[in-house]
């Protein structure tokens, strides 16, 4: 049983899927206004939150990797960001197939879209660095871009609460303006996304890790103990 | 009355969802097995005593 809590994972995640489909479409009340166009909104959220998760800890795993200087704590990192972008860019999509119904416009550039977008810009832009500072050793640049990089977080959250924009806020001031039902949902489709994050991050560290421990076996000239 | 759209939406994304399961499942499936595979490889002795393949390349 050594290590194989992913394939546990993998098996769980299957069921959950399939029971949070049946609630976005046949349990989750038909919203008044909206329409069925607003059951997007059980994908997109727990998405967003699953995308903020994972950078949040990947800038944790980042200043992990600073304190106990062990490369793998570096890949976890990037594990995550790579989780947190896939994630995002279906955030992104999500968002604007709502928002073509709704507001009449694939992409109108208000506060929580714009800062969103740049998010995502600026992690896949680390997806890169990670990319080219990695073959140099330049461990400290990754870490110092991750960093920096997290400062998007709050902005995100914060954004349609300080530039009264377009985007609906759902949670406010510790307030959920969805009905019970909604709010079942939504948290399905957040355990569901949570494993499916996850599972995309054992296959892309293993991944990464094996190309490392080819590429160390490769700079040390062959020798079994690299 | 529910619209009938919601239902062959529901049956696309539950197709979606499946495929990607079974994708995921096929990849650590995979990755699981090369990872190992390349780590035997990498930490075992070559058989000549010497590096890998230096034999090949001197033959």
């Amino acid at each position: 049983m050594k290590r194989r809590w992913p394939e546990v994972l993998w098996g769980l995640s299957g069921p959950i899927g399939v029971i949070f489909w049946w609630m976005a479409f046949f349990y989750a009340p038909r919203e008044r206004e909206m329409g069925d166009v607003q059951r997007i909104f059980y994908m997109h959220m727990p998405m967003a939150w699953t995308s903020l998760l994972a950078y949040g800890v990947s800038a944790i795993l980042h200043g992990l990797y600073l304190w106990k200087r062990q490369v793998r704590w570096l890949f976890y990192g990037w594990s995550c960001v790579w989780v947190g972008v896939v994630t995002n860019a279906l955030v992104l999509v999500t968002g604007m197939c709502w928002a073509r119904p709704i507001w009449g416009s694939w992409w109108p550039w208000e506060p929580r879209l714009t800062t969103t977008f740049l998010m995502f810009i600026m992690y896949a832009a680390y997806l890169v660095l990670f990319a080219v500072l990695l073959p140099e050793g330049r461990m400290l640049g990754i870490v110092a871009y991750n960093l920096f990089s997290v400062v998007n977080l709050p902005i995100v959250y914060l954004a349609p609460r300080l530039w009264r924009g377009l985007h609906p806020v759902v949670i406010e001031a510790g307030q959920v303006r969805l009905e019970p039902a909604m709010v079942h949902t939504v948290l399905v489709g957040w355990l569901w996304s949570l494993l499916l994050a996850l599972l995309l991050g054992f296959v892309a560290d293993r991944v990464q890790w094996a190309r490392f421990r080819l590429a160390q076996w490769l700079w040390s000239g062959g020798t079994s103990d690299a | 009355m529910r619209d009938p759209r919601v239902f062959y939406l529901f049956l696309a994304g539950l197709g979606f969802w499946l495929g990607l399961w079974l994708a995921l499942g096929w990849l650590l499936w995979q990755t699981r097995r090369w990872t190992h595979r390349l780590e035997t490889l990498l930490t075992s002795p070559p058989p000549d005593g010497g590096r890998h393949g230096e034999t090949t390349k001197r033959s």
